[in-house]
């Protein structure tokens, strides 16, 4: 199978004004560079804390922001700078589920007509989307009969099924998923996850999984890039990454996770300070103020991301 | 180990309702627990389990007028909060015992300098002269690791980040050397790597100053990673408890199991997560008897019953019918 979706170099800065006398245009550099490429059918996994620009590239993707600049090839087609007739045809093929389903759900529409209003939008007949939401309903696994009932009468998880539900419903190749279990418990997040696996091998889509939980993304994707401030620090394959980890802040983020086994308990890293802001980073690395490993190049040049071992690309002067 | 030591909480059949428009809420329905001195003890649970309201009560600051204590005793060191006066109860709150909520951002005054709402308790409970404060302010803020605290105790809550909020608000929690320190998931609301730096922080503190600590949080991994002993709450009842070893390694209640089985550990293409059939109830309409038996794949005839808490060794307690069966 070939390449699904592939970003080369993509860069997106928000103006920001700065200065009290003489305004001064400073920009925030969310996504700084950024290149990599998902296989149709598979997960790319993008992993990274609060504001390190994982949310903006998939809103870029979705052709919600436009980008600085950079590429985007969906299909081998350049769909970086698509409008109008175009860029509502490329919408068909990506939809997106979002992090909250108590803000990205209506709360004055019925289940049924949040579901069909993409199918709506496309001019299908009342009766034609009246099937269609019975079999998407079904496909999520949701009762039949929750179609005339309002989101503030279903869980957070069931939530989060109706959004899926509306994202499948034109048929979509690619899916955003952006944060999509962060604000669910355990035990709705268990069902959320299995369902989005079980989704993807029936319907063949690809899938974009944006999270900040690792152990989550390790479960889902079978290749990962690991984010921090704007830029690709490592990017491998799901394997590799979480076996052996190159980059020092993959190597933290990793010793972070809680394991649930007390007898399992990994090394400790606790990294001192906070994430840099990414209005005017530092000329160097951006992780050498926090970085253990520092020295002395690390904080002129700029890490480039290379390809240390087969598919396995670590932006650091480690290596 | 800690079982020789003395116990410093006692809570007994503590029922907490709220009163709502649309019915009574049962949001604790009888709870009994102790915890000894310099333990960490655990409170795990989903949302509107009723860890939370737990918290509130022990400190007393159930939202009211709909919430109410029905039943319970609360001894702390032998005495019980809830018969205090409100005056005897204020000289025990924040001076014995503090709390520290969950979200940075919300719980501290804007309008206020940092070393102001720090310095709150010290002026309430040390009655400290004012010359005198500033330095106190100063140590405490050096306990929790806030670089140049001279500086920053003059700062407002929004110069500061996510984790040295949550810092400050530590900081307020000890300046007055508490016995008990109750924390209602510490660090859910701070990214991952801050996350550690506070887990390392009150894990030095409960160790320098011999705390006792109440861990409530939805987080088993920080439950694995804290705790001594952890209760599991389901529905307003405590269903398990027993020590962090113990429960992890051999979980006895239906739902303990259950949730340990839907984390997620493995690598794509790995076996299906488990998942613990049907919803969370209704919170106005509790099912009779044992509250999990609806999602139960154990469940039978007996379990329309409210099962007793049994032992299942020692320092271990379970409350369900068939624990020895499954």
């Amino acid at each position: 199978m070939g390449t699904s979706i592939e970003i080369k170099d993509l860069r997106k800065y928000f103006p920001v004004e700065s200065g009290f006398i003489q305004k001064v245009k400073v920009y925030l550099k969310a996504v700084d560079g950024v290149s990599f490429g998902i296989e149709e059918g598979d997960t790319f996994g993008l992993v990274g804390e609060s504001g390190c620009g994982k949310t903006t590239i998939g809103k870029v993707l979705l052709k919600l922001y436009e980008p600085t600049s950079g590429k985007i090839f969906f299909n081998g087609n350049d769909v970086t700078h698509l409008q109008g007739g175009t860029l509502a045809e490329y919408r068909k093929d990506i939809q997106a589920v979002f992090q909250n389903p108590y803000a990205s759900l209506n709360p004055r529409m019925q289940i049924w007509k949040l579901i069909g209003e993409p199918l709506m939008a496309r001019r299908l007949s009342p009766q034609q989307v009246k099937e269609k939401v019975l079999e998407l309903l079904e496909l999520v696994m949701l009762p039949s009969d929750c179609g005339s009932r309002f989101p503030h009468e279903m869980s957070a998880g069931q939530r989060q099924q109706i959004a899926i539900a509306r994202a499948l419903s034109i048929n979509p190749k690619f899916i955003v998923l952006d944060e999509p279990t962060s604000l669910l418990d355990v035990s709705a997040q268990a069902s959320i996850l299995n369902m989005i696996v079980e989704l993807q091998k029936k319907l063949e889509l690809t899938y974009l999984f944006i999270s900040h939980n690792l152990a989550v993304v390790r479960f889902l994707s079978s290749r990962v890039g690991v984010m921090y401030c704007g830029k690709l620090v490592e990017l491998a394959d799901s394997r590799k990454l979480y076996v052996s980890p190159k980059h020092p802040y993959s190597q933290a983020l990793l010793a972070s996770t809680l394991s649930p086994d007390p007898e399992i308990q990994t090394q400790e890293i606790v990294l001192e300070g906070d994430v840099i802001s990414p209005i005017n980073p530092p000329r160097g690395c951006r992780f050498y103020t926090r970085c253990q490993d520092v020295k002395e190049g690390c904080k002129e040049d700029e890490p480039p991301l290379l390809e240390i071992e087969p598919n396995h690309f670590v932006a650091c002067h480690l290596y | 180990m800690t079982d020789t030591k003395e116990i410093i909480l006692e809570v007994k059949d503590l029922q907490i309702h709220f009163i709502t428009d649309r019915g009574v809420i049962r949001a604790v329905e009888g709870v009994d627990f102790s915890v000894r001195r310099q333990e960490v003890w655990g409170l795990v649970g989903e949302s509107a389990s009723g860890k939370s309201v737990i918290g509130q009560a022990l400190i007393g600051v159930v939202a009211k007028p709909a919430g109410r204590i029905v039943s319970g005793e609360v001894f702390f060191q032998g005495k019980d909060i809830l018969k205090m006066s409100r005056r005897e109860a204020e000289k025990i709150r924040g001076n014995q015992i503090a709390f520290i909520p969950q979200d940075p951002t919300t719980a501290l005054n804007p309008l206020l300098r940092i070393g102001f709402q720090i310095g709150e308790a010290f002026k309430y409970h040390r009655s400290l002269r004012t010359s005198s404060i500033s330095e106190e302010i100063v140590k405490v803020m050096k306990v929790v690791n806030i670089p140049s605290p001279e500086q920053r105790i003059n700062d407002y809550p929004h110069q500061l980040s996510g984790g040295l909020k949550q810092r400050v608000i530590i900081a307020t929690a000890l300046s007055c050397q508490p016995d008990l320190l109750i924390a209602d998931e510490p660090t859910s609301a701070l990214d991952v790597t801050i996350q550690m730096q506070i887990i390392k922080l009150i894990r030095e503190i409960q160790d320098r100053f011999q705390m006792t600590m109440i861990l409530i949080t939805h987080n088993l991994g920080l439950v694995a990673r804290m705790c001594h002993r952890v209760a599991v709450l389901y529905c307003g009842r405590i269903v398990e408890e027993g020590s962090v070893k113990g429960l992890f390694k051999e979980p006895k209640h239906p739902y303990t199991r259950g949730l340990l089985a839907s984390l997620p550990r493995g690598e794509k293409g790995d076996v299906e997560l488990y998942t613990i059939p049907g919803q969370l109830p209704n919170p106005l309409y509790h099912p009779s008897g044992c509250s999990f038996s609806p999602r139960c794949p154990y469940a039978s005839e007996k379990c329309r019953e409210i099962p007793p808490m049994e032992w299942s060794s020692q320092g271990h307690r379970v409350r369900c019918w068939r624990w020895k069966e499954i």
